[in-house]
């Protein structure tokens, strides 16, 4: 593990230029700015520093232009405010002059300094200094990555047979984009299909007919039958998808740029304790039949929309459109029939008045009870407890029509399941993605459509098909006019350093973290080390949580961050605490905080990130190193994370954090995590006194050579494979009850997590230790250095031993302890 | 264009009797912050394009004989203009806004304290709800559209009932909730309103049904 080498900064024709902002009033005045200009002078490695009254207005940008191509400046930080607002507008005015993405970064003087403390303006100017070093040590570790363009190639392709398929192809050829449309049925048979999952729709089958004929017909798109998806793999832009052929026999493959989803419910009979008998007793599908025949049962038929009573009250409203159509079809085609609809009135009843005058023409009763007395099946009546007086009724019947049971049906779930989603058995596939940016690609919205992602009528699912393709067709034509890039913070993976563990896929929730196509040579199948640039999110979790350290976020890389907190954490007095805020909560309060004018302690140092998941344990071990007596990280509720279960992982972290500060014998009140939200700013300053409180009661350090090896072997435990495997895979969320492999509690959970810390402690003080000496140790010398019992200390010795961590020579037959010849 | 100004170069005018230029480009606005002279605002962010909602940034600008009162923020000097900031005839236009502010959100202290800072402590127009802190003036909508890149929050109804809305009033899917437009709001107004429009938990995160 080249540890060393992460933490070097490349100082190399690095330009950095700072830039402070008055902000009219807000800033100058409070913080004494010619103090801070002459702080930041000091620094080495600085090219300029200027004082503008407003930066972020055309005057100020003209002038950092001016500066920026004078100097040749090719990092800039500008200190004023909040950087999720203000940012863009730098990088894009100052992309021309060689500022491009990644390499401003923004300090938010007003709102994390001049605003909110009642310090003096000297004071202040000190800290903002500190937080603008901090800043700069960020940036002039920032490897800057280019910009990756997504290369688009291939049609899109619509699988899953859905009648979405359809509306989405037919949009997908009108705005000239190249379509598969893979089909499992013919189209007569994906005509009737739709009959049978959207019964009643009398008055839409021939626009359906005429807009399969006009798809079919179509140039741009292709119709090809196939057998079952197999395997998707691949990124966006660039898909290989492998489907059975037809006869199921052997495969065939399609290179595609982008992939459609359309999923169908599946309609099945209702449960027996209706009475469903398919003779007098029937569902909504039976009738449809028997309609479509022209051999309805003769008397009285009556729908009884029963979806509540059922248990699935979201499709109430299209049971109740497709009974109302077919009591009309029944009435206007047989005259002899009759025909009741039978409702819950709880359910919005979607008939205009049209609907109703014809109702009355037609004399169709429609009957809302009150769903709270269930109606009962009798012989010939059904008794139900009418809305409009709570008295008790009973309707006569011949026929009773039921609503269809509509469940997400397991092919639809097999797809989707391919396609990386996580799925729940007899749950509908609805789900609402993570979204960070718009032209994020998702699996949900963007990808999966149709009746079995939200219960819908036949138009409304081809409708979701159009506006799908609508969204894809955008992206597609982005992406082959070369216009689409991948965002610039994602994740890469070192493809050298992984051991395919996968880790990261499971812990990726944004499905970004794809398997590479074909075999790895000596690894087989299925190796998911390449990440989809349009999926990612850009959060990191899972460069903070790799074992190997192989994956690396671009542009926010764990160096950056270890200079970051080097830089702070240096310099800080001894009474002062530091911290990490995510940009959605954390950080988004404090400056909420400024804006609302909440005043608190200046003792307090809050570096923004944008999501703590990207907060290594290897940071938190580095800013105790360095010099911070407190940390504290405030991110958002643990149900309101942005990203793939951030807060959940750092939560992880900060445990094994205090485990480990405990084993070195130091408070384990000294990093704290917090929960905090933008609307919420008076929280936020709560947060931030408690904790500068505990520290204050704790005070600083008692920094010596002991303590300061103590806390080097905790940064070095944090590397070990070990911790970060288990930190990894063991991640609990703070409600969940089932525990992995042979742990039945949480107890017996802890307790294996504290003796693998404690083991890979003490391993890390050993090395350390004999680094120190620089020759060969006794047990007895190891044991008393260490402070831990001797057996205790042979058994971890011995371990070592074997996996060669360390060498074992024997004098006089005595053993001694030494570092292995490293072949490094 | 004026003649007198070559293409490119600085526009020389004044701003409250003290020589100014501007670059290509800049409005009254930046050129007389960027001089330090104060004009006050509520609708202006320097990370969207302004469009003058607010009307509290009026000045009065004189060219030869001809004298207007315009919104800096969305006007362009010309060579020798004479622009006041603070002439009787600008604040008199910043007394009526401010007034008619006071009538649309009673309730921000951020208003209040500019209308005092004015002499204007109350109102002759009607107000419709006392507990308002909302102004529209439109830096939610700009920003969530140009900054975030969405468009989950939008202007509904016209006139004296337009109100801030998420399209068709319902929390929508396209809200990232990253709460852009709770830090560019002038008077707070959003930050008890977030919720309304980033939907219910589940929608936001993901990791639920919303049936």
């Amino acid at each position: 593990m080249s540890r060393g080498s992460t933490a070097k900064i490349s100082a190399d024709n690095v330009n950095l230029g700072v830039f402070l902002c008055e902000c009219g009033s807000r800033i100058a005045p409070k913080v004494e700015l010619a103090d801070l200009t002459k702080l930041l002078q000091k620094e080495k490695g600085l090219a300029h520093v200027e004082v503008l009254p407003f930066p972020c207005l055309a005057p100020g940008l003209d002038r950092i232009k001016e500066v920026a191509a004078g100097k040749g400046l090719n990092r800039l930080i500008v200190a004023g405010c909040e950087n999720r607002i203000t940012l863009s507008k730098f990088e894009k005015a100052l992309d021309g002059v060689g500022l491009g993405e990644g390499r401003i970064d923004m300090v938010n003087l007003r709102d994390h300094v001049a605003q909110v403390h009642a310090a003096k303006p000297a004071a202040l100017a000190r800290k903002a200094a500190k937080l603008i070093q901090a800043s700069g040590a960020w940036l002039k570790t920032l490897e800057p990555a280019t910009r990756m363009r997504i290369d688009y190639q291939g049609p899109v392709i619509v699988l899953g047979g859905g009648i979405a398929t359809f509306g989405a192809a037919q949009e997908l050829a009108a705005q000239g984009v190249d379509t598969i449309i893979a089909l499992e049925r013919s189209e007569e048979e994906e005509f009737l299909q739709a009959h049978r999952l959207f019964p009643g729709e009398y008055h839409f089958y021939d626009r359906l007919k005429r807009l399969m004929q006009e798809v079919s017909g179509s140039r741009r798109v292709r119709t090809v039958q196939v057998g079952e998806l197999r395997q998707v793999s691949g990124r966006f832009g660039d898909y290989t998808v492998t489907f059975a052929t037809p006869d199921g026999l052997g495969t065939q493959d399609f290179q595609v740029g982008a992939i459609i989803a359309a999923l169908d419910w599946e309609m099945d009979h209702q449960h027996a304790e209706f009475g469903h008998d398919g003779e007098r007793i029937i569902c909504q599908v039976e009738m449809h039949d028997r309609l479509e025949k022209g051999r309805p049962a003769p008397g009285k038929t009556v729908f009884w929309v029963n979806d509540f009573e059922a248990g699935h009250p979201f499709t109430a409203h299209l049971s109740l459109k497709s009974a109302w159509q077919m009591a009309e079809y029944l009435r206007e085609s047989f005259p002899d029939s009759q025909a009741l609809v039978l409702y819950n009135s709880n359910i919005p009843i979607l008939l205009d008045a049209f609907d109703r005058s014809r109702a009355r023409q037609l004399n169709i009763s429609l009957i809302p009870y009150d769903g709270s007395v269930r109606p009962t099946i009798k012989s010939d009546f059904l008794s139900f407890n009418r809305a409009s007086d709570q008295t008790e009724q009973e309707v006569p019947w011949d026929t009773l029509v039921l609503s269809a049971r509509r469940i997400p049906g397991t092919k639809s779930l097999k797809t989707a399941k391919i396609l990386g989603l996580e799925v729940k058995e007899e749950e509908f596939l609805e789900r609402y993605p993570q979204m960070v940016r718009p032209d994020q690609v998702v699996l949900g919205e963007k990808l999966m459509v149709g009746s079995a992602c939200q219960p819908c009528d036949l138009r409304n699912a081809i409708h979701q098909g159009r506006q799908v393709a609508r969204k894809t067709a955008a992206l597609v034509k982005k992406g082959l006019a070369g216009e689409l890039y991948a965002p610039l913070v994602i994740s890469t993976v070192d493809q050298a350093k992984c051991s395919v563990c996968t880790l990261c896929r499971e812990i990726c929730d944004c499905l970004a973290i794809q398997p590479v196509s074909g075999p790895v040579e000596g690894l087989g199948h299925n190796v998911p080390r390449m990440v989809d640039p349009m999926l990612c999110t850009g959060e990191g979790t899972c460069a903070a949580s790799c074992p190997e350290l192989a994956l690396t976020l671009q542009n926010s890389t764990l160096a950056q961050h270890e200079a970051r907190v080097t830089a702070l954490a240096q310099r800080l007095a001894k009474n002062e605490a530091m911290g990490f805020g995510c940009q959605w909560s954390g950080a988004a309060a404090a400056d909420q905080a400024g804006l609302r004018r909440l005043t608190y302690s200046e003792r307090f140092y809050l570096l923004p990130v944008r999501c703590l998941g990207q907060i290594d344990p290897i940071v938190m071990g580095r800013a105790f190193l360095e010099g911070a007596n407190g940390l504290l990280l405030i991110g958002c509720h643990p149900e309101e994370c942005h990203h793939s279960y951030g807060i959940d992982h750092t939560w992880s972290r900060v445990w094994v954090m205090k485990k480990l500060l405990d084993l070195c014998g130091f408070e384990r009140e000294r990093i704290a995590l917090a929960h905090a939200d933008i609307t919420k700013p008076d929280q936020y300053v709560r947060t931030v006194e408690s904790f500068l409180e505990t520290i204050d009661g704790l005070g600083p350090f008692q920094r010596n050579a002991h303590t300061r090896s103590k806390l080097k072997s905790l940064y070095d435990a944090l590397h070990s494979y070990r911790v970060r495997w288990v930190l990894g895979v063991s991640l609990r969320r703070p409600w969940e009850t089932t525990y992995p492999m042979h742990m039945p509690n949480p107890e017996a959970y802890d307790k294996t997590l504290t003796e693998i810390l404690t083991e890979e402690f003490f391993r890390a003080q050993v090395k350390n230790l004999l680094r120190e000496h620089g020759k060969s140790l006794q047990l007895a010398d190891i044991a008393q250095a260490l402070e831990v019992d001797e057996e205790q200390a042979y058994d971890y010795l011995k371990d070592m031993g074997y996996e060669g961590q360390v060498a074992i020579v024997y004098i006089n037959r005595m053993p001694y302890y030494d570092l292995p010849l490293s072949p490094h | 264009m004026n003649p007198k100004n070559k293409p490119g170069g600085l526009i020389k005018f004044v701003i409250d009797g003290q020589k100014v230029e501007a670059g290509p480009g800049w409005s009254i606005l930046e050129t007389a912050r960027h001089h330090h002279i104060h004009i006050p605002t509520l609708c202006f962010h320097p990370a969207v394009t302004p469009w003058g909602s607010c009307r509290l940034c009026v000045v009065e600008t004189r060219y030869g004989k001809r004298s207007q009162v315009v919104a800096s923020c969305l006007t362009r000097p010309v060579p020798e203009l004479e622009v006041m900031t603070n002439s009787e005839r600008v604040q008199n236009v910043r007394r009526w806004v401010l007034e008619m502010l006071l009538a649309e959100c009673p309730a921000s202290r951020e208003v209040k304290d500019l209308a005092a800072q004015y002499g204007v402590t109350s109102t002759r127009f009607a107000i419709k709800d006392p507990n308002e802190e909302c102004l529209k003036c439109g830096r939610c909508v700009a920003v969530c559209h140009e900054v975030v890149g969405v468009n989950a929050l939008t202007f509904g109804s016209r006139g004296v009932t337009k109100q801030l809305e998420t399209p068709h009033r319902v929390p929508n899917n396209a809200c990232v909730g990253c709460g852009c437009c709770v830090s560019v709001c002038p008077t707070g107004a959003l930050q008890a309103r977030l919720d309304t429009v980033r939907g219910d938990l589940a929608r936001r995160t993901g990791h639920g049904f919303a049936h």
